[in-house]
């Protein structure tokens, strides 16, 4: 049953997951922490993506998460971009890295490819680290 | 700028490079495993024998074998935890789990020795040799002939001995070589003790360069996968002149742009070379 109404049981449970903060209390660390479990699910799932439809292992998702992460704190801070247009350009910024970065990798298959993109993960890392 | 300077320094970082690599080509070449706590290893290895020193007073010469010892027992426990995962061949679990590993090392050691720096002293650096305007240390010597001497015990051992045959054989296929009477688990278990110790004693000879910290083995890892996969997996001789190829890179890199980002400079030669010959240097 569940199995074919699949898309409106998921629809039903993220539903019921906005009433789950107040759920739970309401208080502020109720709401930081469905907040990190939706970010980590989110992330997640973009792992899953790659390794269920390609079927390649991506140690380099946190250079992803790292390009959005600093994208979106230049942009409101430096520029005063709001909200939305952070995001958007968080995404744009991404999705760029991942062009650059798939250009080179996605040549490599199996375990070679796990090895370059955890390679990429620590340099980019060491670059975000290294900057001035 | 020294040119002949540049190359000695070259030809040391490259040997350096290359002997922390050869547990991983080995690993991956004769027997089709991964290990991503590779640079963990390294650090634990430098960290044992600098423990060994301080707090039991032994004298370099002995800490440095004797960590080697320590990590290769290690090894063991670590494969011996891994071995249903490495019979089924099963690299994707192999990443995750090794991966694993090399976090709980970096955990473990800061919690065993400490957060801060620590000065790993080998006497064989503070003997340094000097020819006109180039200078080198006994340290960089026994860094450079031990890696070479290494290198062709490893070749010869792998492509002229019965145990060189037998290793290839379960590399090719772990099955059949079972069906002829192979204990494949022994020569998994040997091949990882091998990385392990291996990349101890690369760190004994390398990691007095510079002060040690438990957070340290990223540099590592990355260097050893770029010599890997430039060298051709798994190829020994490969892996040496990649390991010379990237030395060479590494130090005019560090005098002529920025020492501070020979690793990702390093990294990028990769994708340069994943792009134009996606099956590494080697590939015909």
């Amino acid at each position: 049953m569940i199995k074919r109404h699949s898309t409106s049981f998921a629809l039903a449970l993220a539903g019921l997951a906005y009433f789950v903060p107040t759920a739970a209390g309401g208080a502020p660390a109720a709401y930081t922490a469905c907040t990190t479990i939706a970010i980590l699910a989110v992330m997640s799932y973009g792992a899953d993506l790659i390794l269920s439809y390609l079927g390649e292992v991506s140690l380099g998702h946190t250079v992803f998460w790292a390009a959005g992460g600093y994208a979106a704190a230049l942009l409101s801070v430096n520029y005063g971009w709001n909200g939305w247009a952070t995001a958007g350009g968080a995404i744009v910024v991404a999705i760029i890295f991942a062009c650059l970065l798939g250009l080179a990798t996605l040549r490599t298959r199996e375990f070679v490819f796990s090895l370059v993109t955890y390679a990429a993960a620590v340099v980019a890392m060491e670059i975000a680290f290294n900057w001035s | 700028m020294n040119i002949a300077q540049q190359l000695i320094n070259g030809l040391v970082l490259g040997s350096g490079y290359a002997l922390i690599a050869i547990g991983w080509t080995v690993l991956l070449g004769a027997a089709r495993l991964v290990n991503f706590a590779h640079g963990q290893l390294y650090m634990l290895g430098a960290f044992v024998a600098w423990a060994i020193m301080q707090k039991l007073g032994f004298s370099y010469y002995l800490a440095v074998p004797l960590a080697v010892l320590t990590v290769g027992l290690l090894g063991v426990l670590l494969q011996v935890m891994m071995l249903p995962l490495v019979m089924q061949q099963n690299l994707t679990s192999l990443m995750i789990v090794t991966l694993g590993f090399g976090y709980v090392f970096t955990g473990g050691a800061s919690k065993i020795f400490g957060g801060d720096p620590q000065a790993f002293v080998s006497p064989l650096t503070a003997a340094s040799i000097r020819f006109g305007d180039v200078w080198f240390t006994w340290a960089d010597v026994v860094t450079l002939v031990g890696t070479l001497i290494l290198f062709a015990v490893l070749w010869l051992v792998l492509n002229r001995t019965h145990t060189g045959a037998i290793v290839r054989s379960v590399a090719e296929d772990p099955k059949l070589a079972q069906l002829f009477g192979i204990n494949a688990a022994l020569v998994y278990i040997g091949v990882f003790v091998f990385e392990c110790a291996a990349v101890a004693f690369g760190a004994g000879l390398v990691a007095p360069r510079s002060p040690i910290l438990t957070s340290m083995g990223f540099d590592e890892v990355i260097l050893t996968f770029v010599i890997v996969v430039l060298g051709g997996i798994g190829s020994v001789g490969g892996s040496l002149l990649a390991g010379f190829g990237l030395g060479m890179f590494t130090a005019l890199f560090g005098a002529l742009v920025s020492p501070a980002h020979t690793t990702a400079a390093a990294f990028f030669v990769l994708l340069a070379v994943l792009v134009l010959r996606p099956g590494g240097l080697a590939a015909k």
